[in-house]
């Protein structure tokens, strides 16, 4: 199935790229969990041998069956988070991980990829300049499903990551304001009833202080105080590897995974957040100039969703980092430990890659 | 590429550029944020790292020791561990209670310190202590259960290894090693030392990683008394015995040597045990030597008798007609307890009359009067170094009514201290020097300049006077009011005292309710001793002090001389000791 052509187009650099993020990641995870028990950033290191496996087998198959199979990998993963939501065990007060031998996974990150897939699916088929109704009300219920399910565990990050990816597919499909309009109000109406019946109180809770932590330094303020903490204290240069204070005596919640950030801003500086995020650029950037660069639209729909996804989820962990945004458990792909993480991040960007390298095949 | 696809191609990469540089303005503004704390918030984010991983502590010096004046230890500081637990932060309560929970079986803490750690908590107070002043041993099985958050921290515990002896002149110690009453109140600054200062590190759990000493501790310095603990105990149980025996309310006696000042003994009853402070009665805790208020009664006849010799309007030679048995004052009449007729002037005091003392009073006046009882210092401190001691009340002259002067020159309308008493006792028993009290033999490992200076020994009344005091106490042992005082074989001059107590009920002094005294020294040429025993309310039917005080002198005496090895003076036993010797002494 994949031959010398193919083997030709496949775009190194962002493989490259791919994995020099990861390694900063692993380097991170070192210094932020090395005192702990578990040898995360081992375990990190096997999760990304068995990622880029799962990555260039993914390549040896034409996305364009793997778009066909996304219906019913869809409701397999519908199925496996309505399982969960029943009966997963908890971790950390969410039901989002089923446990294989030793090395548990969480379904929600892996549904990020049906969902792009399935929604590529739907939108190969939209020829119009501009999003119509039906389209939009169809992606729209395509991904609620999941977002309620996965925010019932309650895991609302994933959730909102989620919401991500719809939103780069209905800007890609042209919406219109009057769409935008509707979707804004929806989203306000959404939290709000979410304010008042679905959310639990610490939830609630997160999103008060994030307004002023310093009014419960010591509950639900810590996290984010906390960050701040370490951040600023970083300076310009800052502590040096494994030198952080905040996050070696565990001042600092969730070192290795949700606030890694926090780790680099502590121990390198701002100079150290500034290679980066230029590291990170040159990444996010080099899948925003795939976009144009696949023979048809949902090759298009596939890269766009997957650059949105990623860069939503960097953004908005970085601003929950530096206390701009509530505390919702968005891992920074990558940079963060997870297995998942790593995995989903390594599927959708093979996606990407399987794209670029069969754009020049007549179907 | 598909022709059809082109335009649409334009479209996307246009919408794909807003996205783009809507993406990178977000940035952009991340960026900025990350400029305010890492570069311009930098120096406040940094200080508060040192606020939540730095902790200073105090060092506690180990506190000074307290000897007697023989070296034998009164107070002394072991060291013990205190439990102490810094919770998690961010758990809830109940979490963080489970430690606490853990410790109950084994520190048998009950529901109201449970109850204290709780609220401590709900506080939010990082160093709790749980459980203080361990024994070392319970401290080691603590520290085996391996529970987070809980540690010791070593703290000295007070030790009184002789128990309840000289409980009122020691004081105790708080919880926190303050002094509590005593010497150890009074010398807090000197015994407590200068604590240390340390600065601890600490993790987000608040545990310890590391300690760095910027202030060394400086142990605090020890204190001698003059008290003898072998003295000390006789007088405490010859008290005690004669409180229960007269079933008296109170009691209290105090044994010094007259010629330096320095109190060998200061007992109160009831006493308590300093190891167990605060005690469990009110009662117990009052020193009453230096603390209680009472009229002086008959023992204050010895200040009107050196105000009229002193005055020399009385000489000794003078008689004074007493057979009426009583003398018309300003109130009711006062009245001997027996008829004596003609007395000699000794003999007025060793009997104690009030008749001839109130003649006596009358013949030296009003200012002469008042002025020998503020030269005795009545109405003055003592300045024995000692929390919170009386000074007696002297009314002022011009505050005497026409009854002052009968009542004063026998020792009413005037209240003083067991210790002023004694003090007064010492001024004759020294020849007329006034030796003022005092109880701190030595300061140890304090520099001189530090130290109390104690007032000098100054000559108050004549030789001559006091001299004459001396034969009159003397004989009121031998055959007046205080025979029961006499030790075998020894020398006592001394005066006994039964006081009617003002009834503050009936706004008069009640018939029924006495105080029992009797203060005196021995040997009477080179005195050794001075005692004095008060005993408040006895209930038997014996309440003279010359029947309840003046046995306890001479019991306390007996034993107390042969402790000191002090030969008897008078009668047989001297005249086979001086035979001894002078067989001893031929070649």
């Amino acid at each position: 199935m994949i031959d010398r052509v193919h083997l030709r187009e496949i775009d190194w650099v962002l493989i490259g790229l791919l994995l020099v993020n990861s390694v900063i990641g692993i380097l991170l995870i070192y210094s932020a969990s090395r005192y702990q028990p578990g040898n995360f950033y081992v375990r990190q290191v096997i999760w990304l041998l068995v990622s880029l496996a799962v990555l260039f087998l993914a390549l040896s198959i034409d996305y364009k069956i793997l778009i066909g199979f996304s219906p019913y990998v869809y409701v397999l993963f519908i199925l496996v988070l309505g399982g969960l939501l029943f009966f997963g065990k908890g971790i950390g007060g969410a039901r989002s991980w089923i446990r294989v031998t030793i090395f548990g996974g969480q379904p929600s990150e892996l549904a990020k990829v049906a969902l792009i897939l399935v929604l590529a699916r739907i939108f190969s088929e939209f020829r119009r300049t501009h999003l119509s109704l039906d389209f939009a009300a169809l992606s729209a219920v395509v991904v609620f499903v999941p977002v309620a399910m996965v925010g019932l565990q309650p895991d609302l990050g994933t959730a909102i990551s989620f919401l991500s990816i719809l939103f780069g597919c209905l800007v890609l499909a042209g919406m219109n304001k009057k769409v935008l309009a509707i979707l804004l109000v929806g989203t306000i109406l959404v939290s709000f009833t979410g304010w008042n019946f679905f959310l639990k109180d610490y939830q609630k809770k997160r999103l008060t202080t994030l307004v002023n932590p310093s009014q419960d330094p010591r509950g639900s303020g810590y996290h984010i105080l906390q960050s701040k903490i370490a951040i600023g204290s970083g300076g310009v240069a800052g502590k040096g590897f494994k030198k952080g204070t905040q996050s070696q005596l565990r001042f600092l919640p969730a070192r290795h995974t949700d606030f890694i950030f926090s780790v680099l801003g502590e121990e390198f500086g701002f100079l150290g957040v500034f290679i980066v995020f230029l590291s990170y650029f040159f990444f996010l950037a080099r899948l925003f100039r795939s976009v144009d660069k696949s023979r048809d639209r949902s090759g298009i729909y596939i890269v766009f969703m997957t650059t949105c996804l990623l860069t939503f989820q960097f953004l908005v962990n970085v601003m929950m980092i530096v206390g701009l945004f509530p505390i919702t458990g968005i891992p920074i792909p990558l940079l963060s430990y997870g297995g998942s993480s790593l995995l989903t991040t390594y599927l959708a960007v093979g996606l990407v890659v399987n794209v670029k390298m069969r754009r020049f095949v007549n179907v | 590429m598909n022709i059809a696809t082109a335009p649409y191609h334009k479209k996307v990469r246009k919408r794909t550029k807003i996205f783009t540089v809507v993406l990178v303005l977000w940035t952009f503004g991340i960026f900025l944020r990350l400029l305010q704390l890492q570069v311009f918030s930098h120096a406040r984010m940094s200080a508060q790292v040192l606020v939540q991983n730095q902790a200073k502590i105090d060092i506690f010096p180990q506190r000074g020791a307290i000897h007697d004046r023989k070296g034998s230890i009164l107070a002394q500081s072991v060291p013990s561990l205190t439990v102490y637990y810094t919770p998690a932060a961010g758990e809830p309560l109940d979490l963080r209670m489970k430690p606490i929970l853990k410790l109950q079986p084994v520190l048998e803490l009950s529901s109201k310190d449970i109850e204290r750690v709780k609220i401590a908590l709900q506080n939010g107070s990082s160093h709790i202590p749980v459980k203080r002043k361990l024994e070392l041993e319970t401290a080691e099985i603590i520290k085996g259960l391996g529970l987070n958050g809980i540690y010791t921290r070593e703290e000295a515990k007070r030790l009184y290894p002789q128990g309840p002896l000289a409980s009122h002149v020691l004081g105790s110690v708080s919880v926190d090693n303050k002094g509590q009453g005593g010497v150890e109140h009074k010398f807090d600054s000197i015994l407590s030392g200068k604590k240390g200062k340390q600065i601890v590190f600490l993790d987000a759990r608040r545990r310890e990683y590391h300690f760095e000493t910027i202030e060394e501790p400086q142990r605090g310095g020890g204190l001698v008394l003059t008290i003898d603990a072998t003295i000390q105990y006789i007088a405490q149980k010859e008290l005690e015995r004669a409180v229960q025996e007269h079933s008296a309310d109170w009691g209290t006696v105090i044994v010094s040597n007259p010629a330096s000042g320095e109190i060998l003994a200061m007992a109160s009853w009831p006493t308590f045990d300093p190891n167990s402070y605060p005690p469990e009665s009110k009662e117990a805790e009052p020193n009453r030597a230096i603390h209680h208020l009472f009229d002086p009664g008959s023992t204050f006849k010895i200040v009107t008798a050196s105000a009229a010799l002193e005055s020399r309007w009385v000489p000794m030679t003078e008689t004074i007609d007493c057979s009426k048995g009583s003398i018309e004052t300003a109130g009711t009449p006062i009245r001997d307890h027996k008829n004596f007729g003609v007395l000699t002037f000794p003999d007025v005091i060793s009997h104690s009359s009030n008749v001839g003392v109130i003649q006596i009073g009358r013949r030296v006046g009003p200012k002469a009067l008042y002025q020998t009882i503020k030269t005795f210092q009545f109405g003055t401190k003592t300045g024995i170094e000692l929390p919170a001691e009386a000074a007696g009340k002297v009314w002022p002259l011009e505050n005497w009514t026409k009854r002052s002067l009968d009542s004063v020159s026998i020792g009413y309308e005037i209240s003083v201290t067991a210790l002023q008493m004694l003090q007064a006792m010492n001024v004759i028993a020294n020849r007329g020097i006034l030796v003022p009290p005092r109880i701190v033999k030595d300061i140890q490992d304090v520099p001189m300049t530090q130290k109390r200076s104690v007032s000098e020994p100054r000559q108050i009344i004549s030789e001559e006077t006091a001299r004459n005091l001396v034969s009159i106490l003397e004989k009121a042992v031998l055959e007046g009011t205080g025979q029961e005082a006499l030790a075998k074989g020894y020398t006592v001059a001394g005066k006994t005292g039964t006081t009617q107590k003002f009834d503050p009920a009936l706004k008069s002094y009640s018939s029924s309710k006495h105080i029992a005294l009797f203060v005196g020294f021995v040997p009477v040429e080179n005195p050794q001793l001075s005692m004095i025993v008060v005993l408040d309310e006895p209930k038997t039917d014996e309440y003279y002090g010359g029947q309840v005080a003046a046995p306890v002198f001479r019991e306390i005496a007996k034993r107390v001389l042969r402790y000191l090895n002090i030969y008897p003076d008078t009668g047989s036993n001297r005249t086979i000791i001086a035979a001894n010797m002078g067989r001893k002494n031929r070649p």
